[in-house]
């Protein structure tokens, strides 16, 4: 019994089986025409508009466009997020800062994204600038959360530890809280990434001109289901990769981590 | 051979429970010489403030009442001079063997030369040789103080400071890490101060053993262990000398 649930490839073949079968049940209903195509689409209403779309675009722009313009807001705001976010978080590893800066971020935390879209729509205009703050202010209060309880984190009779090894407090806090707190900013920034991810299509919804969010609305607006579930079916699979891509970094950089003494 | 003298003279210490709370002595009157290349144990019950005692010595904490002196100077902070040991090891997980050992030194500007050389010398003195390119996850709880003790040697300090270092190793290897231990002070004589609840340990390894008591903590007796060295477990252990200073600082204890 325990050697066969010790085995990690019986669970993968369980999870292959499951996504098969619902796979196989769409393709079944399919070829047996029983699915509407401007309800829920059979594969081949998929696989024509599929077909449309990468050799004529949607509404002036390639597919690849429209994939590009999502990704490159989502990374735009997440990589300001990063670089802001972890610096300030670990700066709230200090007292007197955390006293400062805590209660807005406290407050402005539980606030969902969606509900600044209007407001921020009316700060930076309909452009690129009002997506991209939207999706680096909900990644930044992500970030310093996540950097600033890595460095809580940090046992303190490692920093002693150091400190009796000879370090300095410049070398302490980069040689051993910065390395000691990357396990818990990796995980942030996977958190984020999926954040950002989201966050675009939802800001996207709102006054775009290209970008999978947009393309969602406006195909829906025009009755193009197949375009709709392309739209959604894309933003999974990409999702499933960055965060994959984060993934393989973290088991790479972070050998080490949840396995110490 | 070391040359280092650590005296604790008069020390208290005191804390204060809760804000405006009363004043509680952890700490009282505490007086003992650690002499060059002497090992001393602390031996007391669990809340006698030993282990504070040594965070004094460390640097990490200061006395509410008189000094703590290496080689005649003051102790304030924590320095490379004074090596501690702790109960958990407190490596650094993202650093190979090799690299935790080496950590010290060359953050401390020490020429990569002698550090290197250093390392591998006491790699192998700790018995770690062929585990250089192993992280400390990969490593038994005894390797593990292992790494923790040639990270700390390779400091040259001058004195060993170790808190209940063998604590929570299951009876085997404790005995063997009591045994390099004393190994390790045979071949490089280091000054060491001991924090121990365990009395057969103490007297085992000990050339003095200081007894303390709790509320306030305060030091019972201080023994002279005068068993001949080197000493081997299986001899030592079995002989009347070691038996009868046992019992004595178990009816201290009792108490």
């Amino acid at each position: 019994m325990n050697t066969i649930s010790a085995n990690p490839w019986r669970y993968r073949l369980i999870s292959v089986t499951a996504v098969g079968v619902v796979l196989g049940a769409w393709i079944l209903l399919s070829i047996t025409s029983q699915l509407d195509p401007n309800k829920f689409p059979p594969v081949q209403a998929i696989w024509s508009a599929l077909d449309e779309l990468l050799s004529r675009g949607y509404s002036g722009h390639s597919f690849l466009e429209q994939v590009g313009a999502s990704v490159k807001r989502a990374m735009a705001g997440f990589g300001l997020a990063v670089l802001i976010g972890v610096p300030v978080g670990i700066g709230l590893g200090n007292r007197s800062l955390n006293a400062v800066a805590g209660p807005f971020l406290t407050f402005m935390r539980p606030i969902p994204p969606i509900a600044l879209i209007p407001l921020f729509t009316f700060y930076f205009g309909i452009g690129e600038t009002s997506k991209v703050a939207l999706i680096f202010m909900t990644s930044f209060l992500y970030m310093t959360v996540s950097a600033a309880s890595g460095v809580k984190s940090v046992p303190q009779d490692l920093i002693l530890a150091s400190r009796s090894l000879g370090l300095n407090s410049r070398q302490i806090f980069f040689s051993v809280i910065i390395p000691a707190a990357s396990a818990h900013i990796l995980t942030g920034m996977r958190i984020a990434l999926t954040l950002a991810w989201a966050l675009v299509v939802a800001a996207e919804l709102i006054a775009a001109q290209v970008g999978l969010g947009f393309m969602i609305m406006d195909a829906t607006t025009f009755y193009r289901i197949p375009i709709v579930f392309i739209g959604i079916l894309t933003i999974g699979l990409i999702g499933l990769l960055l965060d994959s891509l984060l993934l393989i970094v973290e088991k790479r950089v972070l050998h080490w981590r949840g396995r110490q003494s | 051979m070391s040359t280092h003298t650590l005296e604790i003279q008069g020390v208290g210490r005191s804390f204060r429970s809760g804000q405006g709370g009363e004043l509680i002595q952890a700490l009282r009157n505490i007086n003992l010489t650690v002499h060059p290349s002497e090992i001393v144990s602390i031996v007391g019950p669990s809340g006698c403030g030993k282990s504070t005692l040594l965070r004094m010595v460390a640097g990490f904490d200061q006395p509410s009442e008189g000094e703590i002196l290496l080689d005649k100077k003051r102790i304030f902070d924590p320095g490379a001079d004074r090596g501690i040991v702790f109960q958990t090891p407190q490596l650094y997980p993202w650093l190979n063997v090799f690299d935790n050992v080496i950590f010290g030194p060359k953050k401390r500007g020490v020429s990569k030369e002698s550090y290197v050389s250093d390392a591998e010398r006491y790699i192998a003195s700790v018995g770690l040789k062929g585990f250089e390119h192993h992280y400390p996850y990969q490593l038994s709880g005894g390797m593990r103080q292992r790494l923790q003790i040639a990270r700390v040697l390779i400091n040259e300090p001058a004195i060993l400071l170790m808190d209940e270092p063998f604590g929570a190793l299951d009876y085997q290897t404790r005995l063997d890490m009591q045994r390099l231990l004393l190994e390790l002070c045979e071949r490089y004589r280091p000054t060491v101060l001991f924090i121990t609840h365990d009395i057969e340990e103490a007297v085992f390894i000990s050339d003095r053993i200081h007894v303390m008591g709790a509320r306030p903590g305060r030091v019972l007796e201080s023994l002279q262990v005068d068993l001949p060295r080197p000493r081997i477990y299986e001899e030592v252990a079995a002989s009347e000398a070691f038996m009868r200073m046992k019992l004595r600082v178990l009816n201290l204890l009792r108490h």
